[in-house]
């Protein structure tokens, strides 16, 4: 589905280190990625699966350019707006919704002007209702996901990175907001998902990259890749095999 | 460019607002604060310790209005990319938006303080004279170098932690020093030159002579405290867009 076409982001051998406390006035590095290289192509949607500290997280952050690969090398086209769909990233718990999604929308690249003339629109998709105009910290915890999600998909950013996002409040916005980004994945719009569920994966994803000690330890199609990734998670046996990195178009 | 200013101010607003929406008595404690902090040090200096002698409250309230604004902004500096982890985290933002939002909020409340000030030197009889508009040079210089401090307090300290405890008793130090609660000219000119090496010091001592004396602060002095600020500024500024996508590492 990808081929032939420029990839929007490209990773080669990308390596990121975290530095680590070793005692008295000692630091050590630690690498949250070793070896991770794969292309993002443009209307794709690509999963990322891998188990609990494998590297998924710091992986998006890289992705979105939060952080610089300490080794190797990221392209992203130029002028792309990338982001992160985080749920509530920098909400301000005493203001209402309507001030927090302002807030919000400016993080993803949006003028507070344009963001108050899509309200009506992300107060209407979060389903929320008067509750706009109520302080963010009287939502439960699902209120509060249905914001971020609603003014992440309307901000509507080029490139979009996913954290096991679809697990988000009750059945109906679970479906309401699946059915969401069902339309952008088939709206030719790029999507990275990341999740440890392969049902997600297997569902929306054109392409899959598996990720096993921070190296990209696969990427291919998602019957194939998930195949393998949930094979080694059935046979007891963890040995670590990292490091035969196949590239599948 | 525009976006980034646009961000400065929507969080400033929502951050004075929180802090409204939080108390009970909201805005009011724009200005109880302030009175609560300076009521401390007046029944300390002038009613505890029988200090000063004539007109100690202007020149005590002149000195503590100024330094607090100083205080606050580095204090607050030192631990506002802590404070704001979990948007670093998940937001590729210029690192020096966040110092600059909690500049802006503290300036704000500053000014609500300083206007308090100006009405109190009226009301006690001081002479208004035209050295008063001096007053906005000052606090632009005074501006410009808390935004320089505070900008590296918080490049560094989320390197280097352990320097918030430093920063925390440098304050107190310079607390003493500054001429918060002492007259800089009284002091042996061979110290005075010495203390006057801190810019707060300098600053402290030229917002009374414009408000309480009449008197023009040395133009030259101003202009190496303003030069002074603008490397100062220019280079954490640097520093933070350097260091920038490394803080989403070493903060948690």
């Amino acid at each position: 589905m990808a081929a032939g076409r420029q990839p929007v982001i490209s990773l080669q051998n990308v390596g990121v280190a975290y530095k680590v406390k070793a005692g008295f006035l000692r630091r050590r590095r630690v690498w949250a990625l070793q070896d991770v290289s794969f292309d993002v192509y443009e209307g794709e949607t690509l999963g990322v699966v891998g188990r609990n500290g494998a590297g998924k997280s710091t992986l998006l952050q890289v992705l979105t350019g939060i952080i610089l690969p300490d080794r190797g090398l990221i392209t992203s086209r130029k002028d792309c707006r990338i982001s992160l769909l985080s749920l509530q990233a920098g909400f301000v718990q005493p203001l209402t919704g309507r001030e927090n999604a302002i807030l919000s929308g400016l993080f993803f690249g949006i003028r507070p002007g344009t963001m108050k003339d899509m309200m009506d629109k992300i107060a209407d998709f979060s389903g929320l209702g008067a509750y706009m105009d109520q302080p963010v910290n009287t939502y439960s915890t699902g209120m509060r996901a249905r914001l971020g999600f609603a003014v992440a998909f309307h901000a509507d950013p080029d490139i979009i990175l996913i954290d096991e996002v679809l697990g988000v409040g009750d059945q109906e916005f679970k479906e309401k907001s699946e059915a969401a980004m069902r339309q952008k994945i088939s709206s030719n719009k790029t999507v990275v998902i990341v999740s440890h569920n392969a049902n997600t994966i297997l569902e929306l994803c054109d392409r899959v990259v598996w990720i096993e000690n921070g190296a990209s330890k696969m990427v291919g199609l998602p019957a194939e890749v998930v195949g393998k990734y949930q094979e080694q998670i059935y046979s007891k046996r963890m040995k670590n095999t990292a490091g035969q990195v196949r590239q599948v178009k | 460019m525009i976006l980034q200013y646009e961000i400065i101010k929507y969080r400033a607003l929502a951050e004075l607002r929180a802090e409204v929406r939080r108390g009970y008595l909201g805005m009011l404690w724009w200005i109880l604060e302030p009175l609560l902090y300076m009521s401390v040090f007046y029944v300390l200096f002038a009613v505890g310790l029988r200090r000063g002698g004539p007109d100690f409250v202007p020149f005590l309230l002149t000195g503590l209005v100024a330094w607090k604004w100083f205080a606050t902004s580095v204090n607050r500096g030192s631990g506002v990319l802590l404070a704001n982890a979990n948007l670093i985290r998940q937001v590729d933002l210029p690192k020096y938006l966040f110092p600059a939002v909690s500049l802006v909020v503290n300036t704000f409340k500053f000014i609500i303080v300083f206007v308090m000030l100006i009405g109190f030197l009226l009301w006690y009889g001081i002479p208004v004279t035209s050295s008063w508009l001096m007053v906005f040079i000052l606090i632009s210089a005074q501006l410009l170098f808390s935004a320089a401090v505070s900008f590296w307090v918080a490049a560094l300290v989320p390197i280097v932690p352990d320097l918030k405890l430093v920063i925390e008793n440098c304050l107190l130090l310079l607390f003493f020093v500054s001429g918060v609660f002492f007259d800089m000219s009284k002091v042996e000119p061979r110290v005075q030159t010495f203390l006057l090496l801190n810019p707060m010091a300098w600053l402290i001592d030229a917002y009374r002579g414009v408000l309480l004396r009449g008197t023009v602060p040395d133009i030259g002095y101003l202009a190496g405290v303003i030069t002074f600020s603008c490397v100062l500024l220019y280079s954490g500024y640097r520093f933070l867009c350097w260091y920038g996508h490394e803080y989403p590492k070493i903060i948690r």
